[in-house]
């Protein structure tokens, strides 16, 4: 019954991923490639990165006799990565499911229910642990001889790595349950919780060169404190380094147990928190003079209303503009250091001093990118559809509405970032006027691409909203060619151009080839998607 | 008010048609019946002419207008309810009225006035400033009623419109149906309940299949037997 719920759980995640729709079997060959494709880019890159950082550790580790500590880097980090990456999905992947009612009356024990979900839970965590543990475990093998004792200590210990944030996660996404269940503001409270942990990722990540520089300088009372503090990861490392199967086995305990107390304790509380009623609290209505709007108005402030009421949809959408604005902000105060210290992680330590204000413009660039407001946004229309279709609206007024969402929510984030970047850095008249013009122009296309793109691949048969904003193929198509859009002029001037033209020519240019397509998007969303518009959700 | 002519519309990948060839009439001051089974088409169809839906042949006309070649102007002439009140949850009562007033551009004056009686009548004034995601199945459609009647169509097509009201609900909307076509209004709606269709409709319309089996005025569907008997009747006769 387990293996049933798990399939159709993944089956569902499969189907969100390729866009495919009921009862057509394939999402289409390209579909397939394209995903295949950013599948790979992203082993690439964050298996290149976390090795270079393991490659840059494994030596200082060895000569300070302890190479336990390199592994248990791995653990720490992993297990830092699956938290994060799945404590905001816990409490949508659990609780939240639409068809947990109807799976609870059926005749399905509810520990199998929730079996299933933190199952699903576990295997996306050990999507996440891969990019650590992986790259850990290669590097190891370069580096140094390997016995076949270690190496299945190593593939043990990696394996029953994820149980522990796994469990961590189901224990927060308990108590925001918990809590979200006794107050009002349900949506501003899990923003909130979500924020505070975001928050706290970006400043572990932002500081990761620094914490590993005095990791390496101080690997003696770093090693101490890791041993005290976390004991579980000095009984990974010692297990795998020392091939100390106690120290193994002490590890399997500290992820096993947890894991097991967790599923137990959840077990106990999963149909009174599954079942309770979600709607927000009831207010007593008090007549007040109504305000008429435009259609277009109306429908924009219809979408504001909606990401705003979702701390989902607010965490996913808008990440890169809290980015933008955290990374200029930083700058600010920690001057450009700061921008060299990034490009030491993200660059390969390439020495940024003469390109700072490309190099700031680019970051930001990259950061609004990941705003993907509106790349959801049709998708997201899911049942209430009919209500657009059958309303004497023009399809174009509907989807602009959803680039004037994405452009309020952007544009003041990418002003602010483009303004503290110009106000911390030396720039000549020509550079300021680049430093806020790309990123305006980029969030625009980064509003008309989404819509386009959701317009093209749109999902409307989800259980859950939070399916189609993390994980459907518009969200993810959309933020890659964004990053595709921003990297290829990058590596054009890096490659061929550096030495033709200045860094602000090459700006210029690619601004300007943007805003053409931004006036062809512009075009077809108000002229020419009224059909595709119409075609929607017609199955 | 409303004419379907000739309508037929087939599903992508499925060999048999959802609705083959369905011509029907709606004038002003009728509430006209739609009955089948389940799956017979009754849902395509009002999807169709609401403009939800594309079909493959025929045409929809509201007012003489098609639906096909002016569609903004056939969807401001009539209102849709469909069968599940599928509201936007993350908005208030009052805000999705508002913004529904705005999509018709219904004058404020207007619009607050219908959705003062309407809400009155259907007994939701109180709950209008709760988030729809705090509404029983009955409230929404309720809401849907009001949001359907707020910029006062001339045609009002339902899809299964009294499921999830409670007794006097259902007696009240009976009342403001009867109310919108004694003023010149037309009411298209499908239903399930026979004795319902039985007392409330003028004329009614049976489909099975897709293909219409009989349509007319009450009366003469019906003749000595009940509705439920005749519709019975048709099903097995065409099933035989």
């Amino acid at each position: 019954m387990l293996k049933t719920l798990l399939s159709v759980r993944l089956k569902a995640l499969a189907d969100s991923m390729l866009n495919r729709r009921r009862g057509k079997k394939s999402g289409g060959k390209g579909m397939k490639a394209l995903l295949i494709f950013l599948l790979i880019y992203c082993v690439v890159v964050f298996g290149g990165m976390f090795g270079f950082m393991f490659y840059g550790m494994y030596e200082p580790f060895g000569m300070l006799e302890m190479q336990w500590l390199y592994y248990a880097m791995a653990g720490v980090m992993g297990t830092m990565l699956c938290f994060v990456g799945s404590v905001f999905f816990t409490q949508s992947v659990i609780f939240d499911a639409k068809d947990n009612e109807l799976l609870l009356s059926m005749p399905i024990p509810a520990s199998v229910i929730l079996g299933s979900r933190m199952s699903l839970l576990l295997l996306l965590n050990y999507a996440y642990s891969a990019l650590f543990t992986i790259p850990c475990g290669v590097v190891r093998c370069i580096l140094g001889p390997v016995t076949a004792g270690g190496v299945v200590q190593y593939v043990l210990s990696a394996l029953l790595l994820p149980l522990l944030p796994t469990a961590l996660s189901c224990a927060v996404g308990w108590l925001i349950a918990l809590i979200i269940s006794r107050v009002r503001n349900k949506s501003f409270v899990t923003l909130v919780v979500s924020l505070v942990f975001l928050g706290a990722y970006m400043v572990v990540c932002f500081n990761m060169q620094s914490y590993i520089e005095r990791l390496i300088a101080n690997g003696a009372a770093i090693g101490a404190a890791i041993r005290r503090v976390l004991p579980m990861f000095y009984a990974m490392g010692l297990g795998v380094a020392g091939g100390d199967w106690g120290q193994t086995a002490l590890f399997a305990l500290w992820c096993v147990v947890p894991f097991a107390v967790m599923y137990a304790l959840l077990s106990r509380s999963f149909v009174r928190i599954a079942t309770m009623k979600r709607g927000s609290a009831k207010v007593k209505y008090v007549a007040r003079s109504l305000r008429a709007s435009s259609v277009r108005w109306a429908l924009t402030r219809k979408e504001l209303i909606h990401l705003g009421s979702s701390s989902a949809y607010m965490l996913n959408g808008c990440m890169g503009a809290v980015m933008s604005v955290a990374l200029a902000a930083l700058c600010v105060f920690r001057g450009r250091g700061f921008l060299q210290s990034v490009a030491n992680i993200y660059a390969g330590g390439a020495d940024i001093t003469m390109y700072i204000m490309p190099f700031a413009c680019v970051l930001e660039c990259f950061t609004l990118a990941m705003n993907i407001i509106s790349a959801p946004s049709i998708s997201l229309e899911g049942k209430n559809l009919w209500t657009l279709q059958s309303a004497p609206v023009k399809a174009g007024d509907v989807l602009i509405s959803k680039v004037l969402m994405h452009l309020i929510v952007c544009v003041p984030a990418a002003l602010i970032s483009s303004l503290l970047f110009v106000l911390a850095l030396p720039m000549s008249p020509a550079e300021k006027l680049m430093m806020f013009l790309l990123p305006l122009v980029l969030t625009l296309f980064m509003a008309l691409l989404g819509v386009i793109v959701n317009l093209r691949w749109p999902r409307f048969d989800y259980t859950n909203e939070t399916a189609v904003i993390k994980q459907s193929a518009s969200v993810t198509i959309t933020m890659f060619s964004g990053w595709g859009v921003v990297l290829v002029p990058l590596l054009l001037y890096i490659f061929l151009l550096r030495k033709v033209i200045a860094p602000v020519t090459m700006m210029a240019a690619f601004a300007a080839v943007l805003a053409i397509a931004c006036v062809v998007m512009y075009d077809y969303l108000t002229h020419r998607a009224e059909k595709a518009f119409a075609n929607l959700n017609q199955d | 008010m409303l004419r379907i002519e000739h309508l037929s519309k087939q599903y992508g990948g499925r060999e048999k048609k959802a609705v083959d060839d369905l011509s029907l009439h709606i004038r002003p001051g009728e509430i006209y019946g739609f009955i089948g089974h389940n799956g017979a088409g009754k849902t395509t169809t009002l999807k169709a002419c609401s403009g939800i839906l594309n079909f493959d042949e025929g045409n929809i006309l509201v007012d003489g207008i098609s639906i096909r070649e002016n569609p903004l102007e056939c969807k401001r002439r009539m209102a849709y309810i469909p069968d599940n009140p599928d509201l936007y949850e993350f908005l208030s009562g009052i805000q999705y009225l508002n913004f529904v007033g705005d999509i018709y551009k219904v004058p404020v004056g207007e619009r607050e006035q219908r959705i003062a009686e309407y809400s009155a009548a259907l007994e939701l004034t109180e709950d209008l400033g709760s988030k729809i995601n705090s509404y029983s199945h009955g409230m929404k459609q309720k809401l849907a009623v009001i949001a359907a009647l707020i910029h006062a169509p001339r045609l009002l097509m339902m899809d299964e419109p009294f499921v999830g009201l409670d007794p006097k609900a259902s007696h009240t909307f009976k009342q403001i149906m009867r109310s919108f076509c004694d003023n010149g209004g037309a009411i298209f709606f499908s239903t399930h309940v026979l004795e319902v269709a039985e007392k409330l409709c003028d004329k009614v319309a049976i489909i099975r299949g897709g293909k219409l089996v009989t349509a007319g005025d009450m009366e003469a569907v019906r003749g000595d037997e009940s509705l439920e008997d005749v519709f019975l009747e048709l099903v097995e006769e065409d099933h035989a």
